[in-house]
């Protein structure tokens, strides 16, 4: 085409004639300025161009390099500019890419690192070294990978996933629920302290740096960080690499599974909660029990180097977070019988609890290390209260009784059952300190099976002191009736046996004066109904009564039952049974006599 | 369950934590502990049969001397700015606290919290005071952490809004 168009020097004027008119026909033909030609030519020129572009791009390029220098800026400014105007969406659409690739890096990372600790094992002779050769070679397999199963012992009690930006909880499952840290503020306290290792740490770098492992004394807390979500994992132990990768995989799916509710995510985690099974899978243990050396485990050096890349300052971070959590926990207890707690807070890098406790019950410490708490953490503050809790009441009147040797007490759910031998005035005393115990009134206490021993060295004001209470007792007491009934229930005469044991309690005492103290018992009923009936059935009630005590012990002799009829009081209730004694018999003439 | 960050904001002892501590202990204490880092407590509440859970993130209090981290601000659903009307100062540090809170976090709502009512306002103090910013707020809340007046409702504004 060049030779056409350019003319030649030193031609002649038809040639130039020639050229004129050949310009006309072109322009008919063609067009003003080639109007015609210029689209088919175009289209032409772009079917043959685009046949021998990337060819003629190699050819170029490599005559003399210019294609290189043209491109290779154009495309980079424009790939930084997507970058800038798209960077969540390429970092995430990418991440499950340089996942796997990060993720062969550090298996790399692991595998090299076992590998040199076999290595320093292996030099090393020790009985145990030898005992493991020989073990390995038993089992026919590499004693470096023996050792390596040796010493990975593990167990994942916890996982957690993040929501990197409001650290708030998506999903957790836990080995074991009752032991499970506090989810939701451990979330949100390692995005604090990640947000606090981010500015703290990276302020010249661009590119944030993060947690990857938190130590405590109990668990290690392993960290991926993903673009929208975080794991963690909550281990005791040394996760071997296969974990950390299957750790580093379940973030990558569950990034990918999500996609969509983790990018309008606005609170709601129940989207998330279909997660579960996935965790569950990586909820991993391995307990060796052929190495078995707890101190050994702290002197491994890893989790040092690892640690000593979070800096002193998180230190005092990770401690505030085992007292956040300590302090929930506290908060979360159930009180023991006696104790109250007031308020448990967290000062200064300690936490305090005020308390109630009543003296009967265990001492604050105990019952911290029963619940597996370092009472070494702790401040107690305690006030003395009175429990009237059941089992308070119980411990107090038992441990009365247990003062006195030759008694045995029987604990039952809301009754003490008394047995063995006293003499009456130990059994005054004891009653007088029972009596005193508050609450005591909602226990029964049983004592059909105590024997009480009149005690002949008596003084005369424990002597009327202990008959005055006898008397209060009988008198007290009274049975009633059913409408129309005369029979005595299994309660109504166990109380019988009861009061039988008091009466003989008293005649005891009394023996000594030679007279027997004679007991009335007085039935009655209500106004109801046929008067000379009813003061017949109060007459059976009587009889009743007398034939249970009779059969408790009783001397039929010093009882005398009557029926008095009706009761002349307003209320139904008339239907009962007293009792009274006889004044000449109590305190008669014969001792004032003495 | 839903759940929502709050971040606590404003200038140095206006009430920021004794606020969070009645609200989730009910308690007061008239010592002063100033506040170091970030401290996080949460609280669940219900209404009408749904429960939001907070997470509430009471910082330490930004002055001049002490920067302030905008990552702690990152996903919030909502912010207090906390001022203390015993001190017309609080209220000037307030409005700057919030500037920079704004730009950390464009989308979350912004509750203004006048704090301490149980004590005589400074001279300077008006309510009227507050009109030229009300509008930059959701709502404006007159507390104090000490009787407990109206810090459960600043805590249920943030969780359920207006109502
Ligand atoms: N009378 C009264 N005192 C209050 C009230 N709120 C807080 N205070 C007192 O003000 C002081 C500071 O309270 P803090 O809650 O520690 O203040 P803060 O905003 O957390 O302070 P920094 O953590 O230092 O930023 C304490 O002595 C509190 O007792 C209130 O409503 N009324
Ligand atoms: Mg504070």
């Amino acid at each position: 085409m060049d030779k056409q168009d350019a003319p030649q020097h030193g031609e002649d004027d038809s040639s130039k004639v020639a050229e004129a008119s050949l310009d006309k026909v072109r322009q008919l033909l063609f067009g003003q300025d080639d109007r015609y030609l210029a689209p088919s030519v175009d289209k032409q020129v772009r079917q043959s161009v685009s046949g021998v572009v990337s060819e003629a791009l190699i050819e170029r390029e490599r005559k003399d390099g210019s294609v290189n220098k043209i491109l290779v800026p154009l495309v980079e400014r424009s790939i930084d500019r997507s970058i800038e105007v798209n960077r969540d969406k390429i970092v995430g659409s990418l991440y499950p890419l340089v996942g796997s690739l990060v993720r062969k890096a550090v298996s790399a990372f692991l595998v090299d690192f076992v590998e040199k600790t076999n290595n320093i094992i292996e030099s090393s002779f020790s009985v145990r070294g030898a005992m493991w050769r020989f073990r390995a070679w038993q089992a026919g397999i590499r004693y470096s990978d023996y050792v390596a199963a040796q010493i990975y012992q593990y167990k994942i009690d916890q996982l957690l996933i993040i929501h990197r930006e409001t650290g708030t909880l998506l999903v957790s499952v836990a080995a074991d629920e009752s032991k499970a840290q506090d989810a939701d503020l451990l979330s949100s306290m390692l995005v604090a302290i990640n947000d606090f290792v981010a500015d703290a740490i990276t302020q010249s770098a661009s590119s944030e740096s993060s947690l990857h492992e938190v130590k405590t004394d109990a668990v290690t807390l392993q960290i991926k960080v993903g673009p929208e979500a975080i794991l963690v994992a909550a281990v005791v132990g040394k996760l071997p690499p296969d974990v950390q990768v299957k750790l580093q995989t379940t973030l990558e799916e569950f990034h990918h599974f999500y996609n969509q509710p983790l990018a309008a995510y606005e609170g709601d985690n129940s989207e998330f909660q279909s997660a579960q099974g996935v965790l569950i899978d990586c909820l991993v243990s391995d307990k060796r029990e052929a190495y078995r050396k707890p101190a050994g485990w702290k002197k491994i050096p890893v989790w040092l180097l690892l640690l000593a890349l979070v800096g002193f300052g998180c230190v005092q971070v990770y401690q505030n977070i085992e007292l956040t959590l300590l302090t929930n926990k506290l908060r979360d207890l159930d009180n023991p019988p006696g104790i109250i707690v007031n308020r448990v807070a967290e000062n200064d890098g300690q936490i305090h609890i005020s308390l109630l406790r009543d003296s009967a019950a265990m001492s604050a410490t105990a019952w911290l290390a029963e619940k597996g708490i370092d009472a070494n953490k702790v401040t107690i503050s305690e006030r003395p209260y009175l429990s009237v809790e059941p089992a308070i009441v119980q411990q107090k009147a038992s441990q009365l009784i247990a003062e006195i040797p030759t008694l045995e007490v029987n604990l039952q759910s809301d009754s003490l059952l008394l047995s063995g031998q006293l003499s009456s005035q130990q059994w005054l005393a004891l009653n007088q300190s029972l009596q005193k115990i508050p609450g005591i009134d909602a226990l029964t206490i049983d004592s059909r099976a105590l024997k009480i021993s009149a005690n002949q060295s008596l003084d005369v004001v424990q002597r009327e002191a202990l008959i005055q209470h006898y008397r209060n007792r009988i008198t007290q007491f009274a049975v009633t009736f059913e409408v129309d009934a005369s029979q005595l229930n299994a309660t109504q005469l166990a109380h019988l046996g009861d009061l039988a044991q008091d009466i003989l309690a008293l005649q005891a005492i009394l023996s000594d004066t030679g007279s027997a103290p004679k007991i009335l018992i007085i039935g009655s009923s209500d106004q109801t109904g046929v008067a000379s009936k009813n003061k017949a059935l109060s007459a059976v009630r009587a009889e009743a009564v007398k034939r249970a005590l009779v059969e408790q012990g009783v001397p039929s002799a010093s009882l005398i039952a009557t029926g008095i009829g009706e009761l002349p009081i307003d209320n139904q209730s008339g239907r009962m049974v007293l009792f009274t004694l006889f004044p000449q018999s109590l305190l008669g003439a014969e001792d004032v006599e003495q | 369950m839903i759940q929502k960050k709050i971040c606590m904001l404003g200038p140095t002892g206006v009430g920021k934590t004794s606020l969070v501590k009645q609200y989730v202990e009910g308690i007061f204490s008239e010592k002063y502990l100033t506040s170091i880092g970030v401290k996080i407590d949460k609280k669940q509440v219900e209404r009408n049969g749904s429960t939001v859970q907070l997470m509430l993130w009471d910082m330490e209090g930004i002055d001049r001397y002490c920067g302030f981290n905008p990552r702690y601000l990152r996903g919030a659903s909502s912010f207090f700015i906390i001022v203390d009307q015993t001190r017309y100062q609080s209220l000037v540090e307030g409005i700057e606290v919030y500037q920079l809170a704004r730009e950390a976090n464009p989308k979350a709502h912004a509750v203004l919290v006048v704090n301490k009512v149980d004590l005589p306002a400074t001279s300077h103090w008006s309510r009227s005071e507050l009109e030229p910013y009300e509008n930059h707020f959701a709502n404006v809340f007159y507390t104090s952490a000490k009787t407990g007046e109206s810090v459960e409702d600043m805590f249920e504004f943030v969780a359920f809004g207006e109502s």
